[in-house]
């Protein structure tokens, strides 16, 4: 799931990939940002640190699809993305941050890209082709979904 | 798990890439007696990494692909998983169904179950030969399918190797039509660290996981 996050008045954006809702208690964590539980906490130091306020930071996340849809198990731990949706949800809301758009869940794989300094972000899946999520530099959700 | 890593040396990655053409190479059989026609499965890598970047370091991005994934469980775990870029995998449905989805965003259930059937096969032809050679117990467990472009596909693999430790090792390997050119695909077979330790035992080679 990619989270970006841009703070307007101090300029500064942050973006990490969530593969997982939590780091393994039993196992030393190799990259933070891996997890929503150690990855957004640390992300939100790190552009705390270059001068971004949590106050002024909006967010957008998009991701969580289970890719693969097809299958006979019925029960299935592949569903590790709507896990990772409520994670982030979830210390995002703790951190007091406003999600400005999500485009999470469903079946299609999504590629995330945030440009700056516009805050641009698009999502790019088979279904949709690209298709521009929101602004986050000037407050703008897409306009036509 | 790095240190696991450096354990695994040209002996051992050696000795798991024989294997490993022992045991695609019946899964060919079994996709070629399928098809009606000849497939070969060849393992021309077999490299040991830290699974968790696949998405990051495919050469295939924004390929639309088909893929197959299938989980396998006893003395050796790990997930095995097939790739078919849309074009081969279009063709196999039209050999197997006489019939292909129109489109990557339209599958239904019956093409979905001919894919995974295909999965099945291949993932138990696999097994059964790798487990006759070791003397281990292995044994498929159900697959599942989906459709995206080879990214997204792989980054749900990571994941799967991340939540289970299944991140020891990758063979890459290349299916082909009898002319050298039919068929174009992609297998990748993830062991467990542990079931990784257990494969090299049973051939005589000490490795501490």
């Amino acid at each position: 799931m990619g989270v970006a996050i841009y703070d307007p008045k101090s300029d500064v954006s942050g973006m990490i990939h969530v593969m997982l809702p939590a780091a393994f208690p039993d196992r030393p964590v190799d990259q933070i940002g891996k997890f929503a539980d150690t990855g957004i906490p640390a992300l939100l130091m790190a552009m705390e640190k270059m001068g971004a306020n949590k106050r002024y930071m909006r967010v957008a996340i998009a991701g969580g699809a289970q890719v693969f849809k097809f299958n006979n198990t019925g029960a299935n731990n592949l569903d590790i993305g709507r896990r990772n949706g409520e994670a982030v949800i979830e210390q995002l809301t703790k951190a007091g941050l406003r999600i400005l758009a999500k485009d999470i869940g469903g079946t299609h794989g999504r590629t995330v890209t945030f440009t700056v300094p516009d805050g641009k972000v698009e999502v790019k899946t088979l279904s949709q082709g690209v298709a521009e999520l929101c602004y986050l530099a000037d407050n703008r959700e897409r306009s036509a979904a | 798990m790095a240190e696991f890593l450096d354990q695994l040396g040209e002996i051992e990655l050696s000795a798991v890439h024989e294997i490993a053409n022992i045991g695609l190479g019946n899964a060919a059989t079994s996709l070629s007696t399928l098809l009606g026609r000849t497939v070969h499965i060849e393992v021309p890598q077999v490299s040991a990494r830290l699974v968790g970047a696949l998405a990051h370091e495919t050469l295939e991005a924004g390929i639309v692909t088909v893929g197959v994934l299938m989980p396998f469980d006893g003395d050796v775990e790990g997930t095995m998983a097939f790739f078919f870029p849309w074009e081969a995998a279009a063709e196999l449905w039209e050999t197997l169904i006489g019939a292909k989805p129109e489109g990557p965003c339209d599958i239904d259930e019956m093409a979905a179950s001919v894919m995974i059937e295909v999965g099945n096969m291949v993932c138990s032809g696999f097994l059964n030969s790798v487990a006759e050679l070791t003397n281990l117990g292995m044994y498929a467990t159900p697959p599942a399918m989906g459709v995206d472009f080879m990214e997204s596909l792989l980054a749900t693999l990571d994941v799967e190797a991340e939540l289970n430790m299944r991140v020891a090792l990758t063979i890459n390997t290349r299916l082909h039509g009898a002319d050298g050119s039919a068929l174009e695909g992609m297998c990748l077979v993830i062991p467990s660290q542990e079931g990784l330790v257990k494969l090299l035992q049973s051939l005589g080679l000490e490795v501490a996981a």
